[in-house]
């Protein structure tokens, strides 16, 4: 309901305001044991919409909180979330999230896990049955309309996953980690599905990794997140459609080695 | 990308969606045969040491479960009542059935709700946990007390215990499943009831179907405990009457028709519960 108010007001709005902004966020945990952890810290960032970001740091210091918070699935302790100018009350259809985790539902099949997000915001049966078409296509998985989640491989699931995604056309695409254990060609190949699927439907995309590589390989922008903040943050000037060769240059030589830097200096190694 | 595509369902998916080959099924259902023969065997030598009132022959139980199915002189004779083995045994089936439904029905609500609002969960769980560590039994004077003879006195065990043991697991599943894959679907633009309709209630079939089939497989005993316990109709009843009359052939007749149709229940549940869930991993 509350996403189609934002879906409403897109075409006005979305380039006068930053895609997603955090205003001097915090944000605390209360572990168990009643100890308190400052997983973010005074942190301000602005992302333009169309951007392409991506997000590196250590393990365990903010980068999905960071996510989370984008999300709407918690509410930071101090400062505020914004999406094209609004605040962020609650996880909403205008911004996607593929997690790391599978979250395919097992008991619907393949059309029906890519049909649930237009399903959910109300789309007539007709359309969204072209949605998925149109959606199970463009990830090459037209033979799996009608199979069960579990009848696909690992890479097959993730390409479920992001056209369930984008089926729903959210505004923002929020991304932890999506890519995780699956071997080098199947990365590439989802690489190519997610970028070509970025260009044609003109979204933000906050993505997570762990792999500096990836980021060369995907992002405009690099921001490096260590210690509950931001230690680093620069654009990425490489021209695409981008080839092993780009990332092996010596400017991106340069800012991996930056980056790399960056995450030692701030103790998370 | 086309590569990945084709190469569809992996080896050992394909083998479990056809299952074990025809060779391997007759080899188990021959073992299963060899193994009921084992039994009906030993059976049979213990009857040659024994009294025919202490263990009949199989052969006559095979005889009385067919002579006493429709009518039963014995049953007649001590308690005027006509019919045989059918009629009460389609008693007590009845009354399991209605047992387990009504018991389902109260604990699947009692469970979403209390796996859905926190405030519910806090104020039942003890009740629940309290009710859970009661040995069913012993609620059996108290529904008799209640209920009197009436149906839903005999009942009253199978919809105790259906209630509590599916309000347990449902009030569980529905906690597991809450996490992520209500995460995933309210970032999709679900709301609450699309949530509750295509998320939790199918995530949570397996767990209820397997609650389903111990209820039931509980409730036989229950029911007919209940019977011989204070009933005017049912299975029970007449195990009951032909133990005090030392008809033990009969007795054994009821036993075995009860178990009988205990089986071919369950076996139905498995089949419908395959089905129910064969997305499941």
């Amino acid at each position: 309901m509350e996403a189609g108010s934002n879906r409403g007001q897109a075409g006005a709005t979305s380039d006068e305001f930053p895609a997603i902004q955090l205003v001097d966020v915090s944000m605390d945990y209360e572990l168990e044991g009643g100890e308190t952890v400052n997983a973010l810290k005074n942190v301000s960032l602005s992302i333009e919409p169309r951007q392409f970001v991506c997000v590196v740091g250590p393990s365990g210091h903010g980068k999905s909180t960071m996510l989370n918070l984008m999300a709407g699935f918690f509410s930071p302790t101090a400062g505020q979330v914004l999406t094209h100018g609004r605040p962020v009350t609650g996880p909403g259809a205008d911004r996607g999230v593929v997690f790391q985790r599978d979250t395919l539902f097992l008991w619907k099949r393949v059309a029906d896990n890519i049909g649930f997000g237009p399903k959910a915001r109300g789309v007539p049966k007709q359309e969204r049955e072209r949605i998925v078409d149109s959606h199970l296509k463009l990830v090459g998985l037209e033979r799996f309309r009608s199979a069960w989640p579990k009848q696909l491989s690992g890479g097959m699931r993730r390409r479920v996953a992001i056209a369930a995604v984008f089926a729903n056309e959210p505004k923002v695409l929020l991304m932890d980690e999506p890519f995780v254990g699956l071997d080098y060609v199947r990365r590439a190949d989802l690489h190519e599905v997610l970028l070509e699927l970025w260009q044609r439907s003109k979204s933000t995309v906050f993505f997570i990794t762990h792999d500096v590589d990836e980021a060369l390989a995907l992002g405009d922008r690099l921001i490096v997140v260590v210690d509950g903040g931001i230690a680093h943050d620069v654009e990425l000037p490489f021209e695409r459609p981008r080839t092993p060769e780009t990332i092996s240059s010596e400017q991106a030589a340069k800012i991996r080695l930056e980056v790399l830097s960056k995450m030692h200096l701030g103790g998370g190694v | 990308m086309e590569a990945l595509a084709s190469h569809g369902p992996t080896q050992s998916v394909r083998r479990r969606l056809v299952g074990p080959g025809l060779p391997a099924r007759l080899l188990d259902l021959l073992l299963g045969i060899i193994g009921l023969g084992v039994i009906i065997g030993g059976w049979w030598l213990l009857s040659t040491q024994m009294q025919a009132v202490q263990l009949p022959a199989p052969d006559v139980v095979w005889d009385a479960m067919w002579s006493n199915l429709w009518e039963m002189p014995a049953l007649s004779y001590a308690t005027f009542q006509s019919g045989g083995i059918a009629d009460g045994l389609l008693y007590t089936t009845e009354n399991v059935f209605i047992g387990v439904g009504l018991g389902l029905v109260l604990g699947l609500a009692t469970g979403l709700l209390m796996g859905r609002v926190r405030l519910a969960d806090g104020l039942l769980e003890p009740v629940l946990v309290a009710l859970g560590t009661v040995p069913v039994l012993i609620m059996l004077p108290f529904i008799v007390t209640w209920f009197g003879t009436a149906r839903l006195a005999q009942t009253g065990l199978v919809i105790f215990f259906t209630f509590v043991t599916t309000a347990t697991v449902v009030r569980n599943a529905v906690g597991n499943v809450a996490g992520s894959y209500e995460q995933s679907a309210a970032a999709l633009g679900a709301p609450r009831s699309m949530v509750l309709r295509d998320v939790v209630l199918p995530a949570i079939v397996p767990e209820v179907l397997g609650a389903v089939r111990v209820c039931f497989a509980a409730g036989w005993g229950f029911e007919a405990i209940a019977e011989i316990l204070g009933a005017q109709h049912g299975i029970g009843r007449i195990i009951q009457t032909m133990g005090t009359q030392s008809a033990t052939p009969e007795l054994m007749a009821s036993v075995l028709w009860l178990a009988i149709v205990a089986v071919v229940v369950d076996g139905l549940l498995v089949l419908i519960g395959k089905w129910a869930i064969r997305w499941s991993e």
